[in-house]
This record gives C-alpha cells, sequence and structure tokens, in this order.
C-alpha cells in the first residue's frame, strides 16, 4: 500500500495539509501526519481513529504534491483496513444510502418512468442514471429534483437524435472509498454483466462518481465512457445571454480525478453564459464538503459555507455538474438563505435550447 | 598553436576563454547576445560574500573582449560543425545588427530617440526597452543593436529616426546576416541556463497576483540598474514592504516538472532576504523550505547569519495556497504549522518564488547541432560525473556552468577552467 500510493516519496513538505479543506476547519486531520505516522508502521491510533473517515478523497493534497503521492489511493487502502478492525467511520442520514448500495447490490431497481423523456431499452447507447431516483425522493425536501435530471439528460439525448436505454443503481463509488470492497466487488461485477447483457456500446452519465467509477475502477470496461458534458460538448448548440450572473463548481471527481474542466465550461459558453470564475477554480476548486455519504458534521458544513461564500460574491447561479454536490449546496442553503441559485447544467441546458 | 571555439559568453565561456588566452591560445567566444556577460550580469549581489555581481564581472568582460588572443562574436550562433577532436570546424552565423559596430561609440542618442518600446527581457520583462537597445549599462561590447523584430524602418520601412540622429553615421539598415567558419581543435559549450516560469503553479498565482515575483524578477527588482532603480516596491501604490516571504522549491523537486534541485536556490533566497533588510533595515522574511540545503563552504554560516542579523525566520513548509487581497494585494499564505498540527496564516506584502533553473532555451537546438547527447533533464550529458565531468560524449567538445547541470557561480569557474584545461590540450597538441 505504501509502495503503491507513492507514501516513500513523501518529502514532508506539508504542502498537502496546508490545502486541505479538512486540515483548514478541522485542524486535527492532516495528510501529511497520517502518511509520516503510516511510514513507521501504520499502528492502531490511525486504525481505530475517526481520522481516517474525515478525508473527502477531493484529490487537492495530490493535485499540488510535488512527490505525487496518491493520497487518494492511499485512504482508500487504510479505510479497508480500519474496516476490518470494525472501525466503519459514522455515515451521514444513518447510513440509510449503504443500506440502499447493499440492496441495489441484491436486486434491481424497478425503472421510474420519465416524465417527458422517450427511452428504448434495446437501444445502444445507455444512459447509466445511477441513484438518481433514490436521491430524488430523500432530497425533495431541500429541493433536489433528481428525476428531473434524469429527464433532462434523456431529452436532451432525444433532441440529439439518441433514444437511450435507461439504468438506474449503485456504481459502487461509495463503497469504494469507504473500504467495502466486497460490496464494491459485488455490484462491479453486476454493472459489468448488465452491461454486457445490454450490448451496449455507448454509456453516458450525469453523475461524475459513476463516470469516474466506470472509467477507472472498473478495468474491464470496453464500453465508450462519456460524462453528459463532453457529449452535450460535441453537439450543435446555441442560447442567448441573459442578465444573471453564473459561475461553475467542478465536482472533484470529474475535475481533478478524470481533467474534466472544459467541457461544461464549452457548453455553457455557447448556451450564451458567460462563466465568472469563483476564488477556486479549475484544479484548485474546493470540495462540496462531503464524500461517500461519509463523516458531515458542521465541520463539513464549513466546507460548503466557503465554497457557496465564495460563489455567492461572484454570481447570481451556481452550476454544478454533479447530482451530490448539488445536494450538499441546496441541504446548506435550506437552513441558511442566501442569495444564490444551484442548478445543474443539464438542467440550464434543457432550460435553454429544448 | 590552434583555436578554441567557446560558446556561451556568461561567467563560465568569459573564464575559459580567459584561461585559453593566458596560455597563448587563440579563442572564438560565440555569444548570441548582443553582450557578453550571461546570467552573471543581471544578478545583483553574489552569495556569499554579497559581492556585487556585475563589479567583479565586468572586469572580465573587458578584459575578455579586449585580449588580443580572444575574438568575441557577439549577436552570433552556431549553425553547423564538421570535423572532429583537433580538427572542426564550426560554421557561425553573424546576425545583421544594422549598426556598424567600428563607427559606434555606445552615446545612446539612437536609444532616446527611437519611438519603439517593447518588453526588456534583461530586466525580467518588468520594464521596456527600445527597438535599438543596449542590454544593459555594462553592455561589452557597448555597441548598439537593432532589434529587427520590432524597429518599424526593418518591419515597415518608416521613422528612420535613429540614423538620422547617429552622429557617428553608424546605422545601416541594409546590413545582412553573414556566416563564418571556425577552425578549432575544442569546443566548449557553455550556453547557460533559463528559469521556469511558475504561472501552471495555480496554488500561487504568478501572474495574477501582482505581488507574486520569481527569484529572477527579484534580482532585477533590487538591482540600482533594475527598473525600480533598486527600491522594493509593491502594487498597488508602490508602497515599500515590511514583510517578504520566500517560498522554496517551486517547481522543482517535483515529479510533474523539474524534478531535480536546483541547487542555489536556498542560498539565493537567503541572499535576496538579506538585501532586502540591508535596504530596509526593519523589513522582516520568511524562508518557507523544504529542506534547507546549504552545503558548500560558509554556507551554512551564512544561513545562521541571516536569522541573527537579517530578520530572517525559516519555516519548515511548503505553503498549500496563496491568497491576494483585492483591495490592499497583500498576499497571505497558508501552510501546516507542524508544531502545532494546525494550518496558520501569514500576510506579506510580496512573495518571492524560489523557481529552478532550466536549461537554456536552445540547449537541444545547439545539442543537435554539434552531436551531443542530452540528460533526461534536457541538460547536457558528461561521460561520466565523477572521472570526466567536463567531457561530452562527443571527443574534444567540453561543458561548462548551468547547460549542464544548475550550479552557482563558483562552481561555474572551477568547471569552465577545468573544461579550458581539457581543451588546452587539444589546442597545443
Amino acid at each position: 500500500m505504501i509502495k503503491k500510493s507513492r507514501a516513500y516519496y513523501c518529502v514532508e513538505c506539508r504542502k498537502c495539509s496546508s490545502i486541505c479543506p479538512v486540515t483548514r476547519v478541522y485542524g486535527k486531520f492532516s495528510p501529511a501526519s497520517i502518511v509520516e505516522r503510516s511510514l513507521v508502521g501504520i499502528d492502531d491510533e490511525v486504525l481505530e481513529s475517526n481520522e481516517v473517515w474525515k478525508c473527502l478523497s477531493c484529490g487537492l493534497c495530490h493535485e499540488v504534491c510535488p512527490s505525487g503521492v496518491d493520497f487518494l489511493s492511499f485512504t482508500r487502502e487504510v479505510r479497508m483496513l480500519a474496516r476490518e478492525r470494525g472501525n466503519t467511520g459514522i455515515p451521514t442520514h444513518e447510513g440509510v444510502f449503504e443500506s440502499i448500495e447493499h440492496l441495489m447490490a441484491e436486486g434491481e431497481v424497478a425503472p421510474p418512468s420519465l416524465e417527458h423523456g422517450k427511452t428504448d431499452e434495446d437501444a445502444d447507447t445507455l444512459y447509466f442514471a445511477g441513484c438518481l431516483p433514490f436521491f430524488d425522493t430523500m432530497f425533495r425536501e431541500v429541493g433536489f429534483n433528481g428525476m428531473k435530471i434524469a429527464d433532462d439528460v434523456v431529452r436532451l439525448l432525444n433532441h440529439y437524435g439518441i433514444t437511450p436505454a435507461v439504468h438506474y443503481g449503485c456504481c459502487g463509488h461509495d463503497a469504494l472509498w469507504n473500504g467495502d470492497m466486497k460490496l464494491f466487488e459485488k455490484l462491479r461485477k453486476k454493472n459489468v454483466a448488465m452491461v454486457k447483457e445490454r450490448g451496449v456500446k455507448k454509456i453516458i452519465f450525469s453523475c461524475p462518481e459513476c463516470y469516474r467509477t466506470f472509467k477507472m475502477d472498473y478495468p474491464e470496461m470496453n464500453a465508450e465512457l462519456l460524462h453528459i458534458s463532453e457529449f452535450l460538448a460535441e453537439q450543435k448548440m446555441e442560447g442567448e445571454a441573459d442578465d444573471r450572473e453564473y459561475t461553475y463548481h467542478d465536482p472533484c471527481r470529474l475535475g481533478r480525478h478524470l481533467g474534466i474542466y472544459d467541457a461544461p465550461r464549452e457548453v455553457l459558453g455557447r448556451i450564451g453564459v458567460e462563466v465568472r470564475e469563483m476564488e477556486h477554480h479549475h484544479e484548485l476548486a474546493v470540495c462540496c464538503g462531503t464524500a461517500a455519504w461519509m463523516s458531515c458534521d458542521w465541520k463539513s458544513e464549513e466546507i460548503r459555507k466557503e465554497r457557496l461564500d465564495e460563489a455567492e460574491k461572484t454570481a447570481d447561479i451556481l452550476i454544478t455538474a454533479c447530482p451530490k454536490c448539488q445536494i450538499h449546496f441546496k441541504c446548506t442553503l435550506s437552513h441558511e438563505k442566501r442569495d444564490l441559485e444551484v442548478k445543474d447544467l443539464v438542467e440550464l441546458v434543457a432550460e435553454r435550447i429544448l | 598553436m590552434k583555436n578554441v571555439v567557446v560558446i556561451g559568453g556568461g561567467v563560465a565561456g568569459i573564464q575559459a576563454s580567459l584561461d585559453l588566452a593566458e596560455r597563448g591560445i587563440h579563442v572564438y567566444l560565440v555569444e548570441k547576445e548582443p553582450s557578453i556577460g550571461g546570467r552573471m550580469a543581471l544578478l545583483d549581489k553574489t552569495m556569499s560574500t554579497n559581492d556585487c555581481s556585475i563589479c567583479i564581472l565586468a572586469p572580465k568582460m573587458n578584459d575578455c573582449f579586449s585580449h588580443p588572443n580572444i575574438e568575441v562574436l557577439e549577436y552570433s550562433e552556431v549553425v553547423g560543425l564538421t570535423g572532429e577532436a583537433g580538427d572542426f570546424t564550426v560554421k557561425v552565423r553573424r546576425k545583421a545588427k544594422y549598426v556598424d559596430a567600428s563607427k559606434c561609440t555606445g552615446c545612446g542618442d539612437c536609444m532616446e530617440k527611437c519611438p519603439t518600446e517593447i518588453p526588456n527581457e534583461y530586466n525580467s520583462n518588468l520594464n521596456k526597452r527600445k527597438a535599438i537597445y543596449l542590454p544593459f549599462p555594462q553592455a561589452v561590447p557597448r555597441k548598439a543593436t537593432i532589434d529587427e523584430e520590432y524597429c518599424l524602418k526593418l518591419t515597415k520601412n518608416r521613422c528612420g529616426l535613429c540614423q538620422k540622429i547617429c552622429k557617428a553615421e553608424a546605422i545601416d539598415y541594409t546590413q545582412k546576416d553573414t556566416m563564418v567558419e571556425l577552425s578549432a581543435a575544442a569546443i566548449i559549450v557553455a550556453v547557460g541556463l533559463s528559469v521556469y516560469d511558475p504561472r501552471d503553479l495555480h496554488e500561487y498565482g504568478y501572474g495574477k497576483y501582482e505581488n507574486v515575483r520569481t527569484w529572477m524578477e527579484y534580482e532585477r527588482l533590487i538591482n540600482a540598474a533594475g527598473p525600480t532603480h533598486g527600491h522594493l516596491k509593491c502594487a498597488p501604490d508602490g508602497r515599500r514592504p515590511k514583510k517578504i516571504a520566500f517560498i522554496q522549491c517551486v517547481g522543482s523537486r517535483d515529479v510533474k516538472r523539474c524534478r531535480w534541485c536546483s541547487s542555489v536556490c536556498c542560498m539565493v533566497s537567503i541572499k535576496s532576504a538579506m538585501l532586502a533588510n540591508e535596504h530596509y533595515n526593519d523589513l522582516e522574511s520568511y524562508i518557507f523550505y523544504s529542506d534547507l540545503r546549504v552545503f558548500s563552504k560558509r554556507f551554512y554560516e551564512y544561513s545562521k547569519r541571516g536569522e541573527k542579523d537579517y530578520r530572517i525566520t525559516y519555516i519548515h513548509a511548503r505553503p498549500g495556497e496563496i491568497a491576494e487581497d483585492k483591495r490592499t494585494k497583500n498576499l497571505t499564505l497558508y501552510y501546516e504549522n507542524e508544531d502545532e498540527g494546525k494550518v496558520d496564516a501569514l500576510e506579506v506584502e510580496m512573495v518571492v518564488l524560489a523557481t529552478p533553473i532550466l536549461p537554456a532555451e536552445d540547449t537541444v537546438r545547439i545539442a543537435e547541432t554539434l552531436g551531443l547527447e542530452v540528460d533526461d533533464d534536457g541538460f547536457l550529458k558528461t561521460v561520466d560525473y565523477l572521472q570526466y565531468p567536463v567531457e561530452t560524449s562527443k571527443p574534444g567538445v567540453y561543458v561548462a556552468g548551468c547547460c549542464e547541470r544548475p550550479k552557482d557561480i563558483t562552481e561555474s569557474v572551477i568547471q569552465a577552467s577545468a573544461a579550458a584545461a581539457k581543451a588546452a590540450v587539444l589546442a597545443e597538441g
């Protein structure tokens, strides 16, 4: 694990800890000191602490690390070891999402019907809609409309001549990042079999986490994989500017994990939206504060608020390309009045061109 | 007795030329800029004695130019090589300066009148120079050069003011590049360095925050011949800084950028911080380091002296990020306080980034022209680092200075003398 993550190459410059959003609000957590301590030998203190569950796996540390230490894979592996010891962290929402992931590993999700989008179960393009129906149910109260995102994606695909098949289900992202390899493997095998059975050639994602997982953590996946922003960036579209100001939040998975910064901005530009950048953007964008439904507390809320402060200073509307980022931001907005609206990229594109 | 061709007229090239010339060997010194002097001519002070850099170099530049055994071919580049050790033919393009060097007195009237201003690369682009110019006040030879890329007469057939004003009638717009062939028994390559542009380390905001500078820019800012006449000034109002932070290893010892330690930066930053304090004795400096590499003779003592006498604080951390106050343009550095295990913030007026030394831009071109091997990092390769530290992969071609790897002035001079000694064997044989 130490070798794989290049932890040996750490020069103890502590740049990672200086930029880590968790270190900034939480103090005690520090990527550098976990790596340093682990080099001596992973001790009980690390494996039994809540510290290992604090990391957002946002990748900022890796972005600035001069030695190329892969703190992300390091975190994943430390969590596996911690889980073996029975240290499973404090999941958010009383662990309901973990239960849902387990259910999805065993059975199928009855596909909910879309309001407008046309689908075709035999198509060779698949839209992998992930957990949107569950999120939709869980987060209606904070104003998150997951099925509208799914519907908008399908409508946009329809607009460009594609009638896709749609699959709802868990990609295993959260299990993987929470060190639950057993669950992850189940979900991975299930999804790989599903894709094979359907015989699809192309898979489109609206969730950057599903996209990252299929692309980087399913080594046997050979279908063409695209985030919806990448698909849209290839299409012809136009729109007109309005008098509101927009900014774009780079989701960690889409940005730092996969290096996709331009496609969403390109799409926004084409529909007449001039993106005003926040203080932190592209490679240095700050996380929405929670990942893999783990360790959400008032400190995470602090990270979120800092991000929303940046957005509010910059624009009227915050565009995200990740349903989870949207949920987290809307959660904060639901109990804190701000002069800011949060929207998904596909929602805005659908509004402008359909 | 045969000739030696020295390529590059920085301190290494000058030293090698002088050593050879003193032994009675004829040297052609080929320099791509209009003046010899190289990087050292642009530095303010030298370490670890804080002597004036140009004051040490200028006499050597003049000795070199006026030495009966040295012919300086300034504003020239090597374009071809044939033959072998003991009997090379070096092809050199002498670029047109559009000024008759035998007539130009270096009075500077033309530069005053020239209407075309362009960024001054000799001042790290911090101010402007004219299209007809001297690279710096102590230039050798002190002869004007017209920049054909920007001169209105040469590009648009307008203006012609310099010709009208020149009392010596030295301006000649019809000059053309000429080719010369030089015979040489040996060649010494000393083509120098360039400096990393840290724009891609977005976390430090170079290029975006006005008060974030590179060490090379700082050298010019603190230099009396520089764009601010040696006064440190900060945006937005030109006030002088009271606190400066220096960040080490910005782009160096970095697997995504330059893997190597640039070897001089720790000392450069300590020197820079000392100079700042010499200019303004209430000024405090903070040097953020990963390892303070002060290994050469008296370097460690120098670093201690900085702490004791020059208000320097050394902090073991690489800041993760710099934020700028939009109004005051002050900069806040965030870094981990390793004793207390928390992120601290430090507000300063200026940040200086210790960016690494790279091979000069045309190192690859020169290596290809001469048929030399370069190492993985783009520096010229020597046959064996321990036993043959000045021999390139081609017999008869020797190397000196930063084109071989980053090094300080002392080491460059040592290597230059070693290269000269090796070249002399071929020239005398």
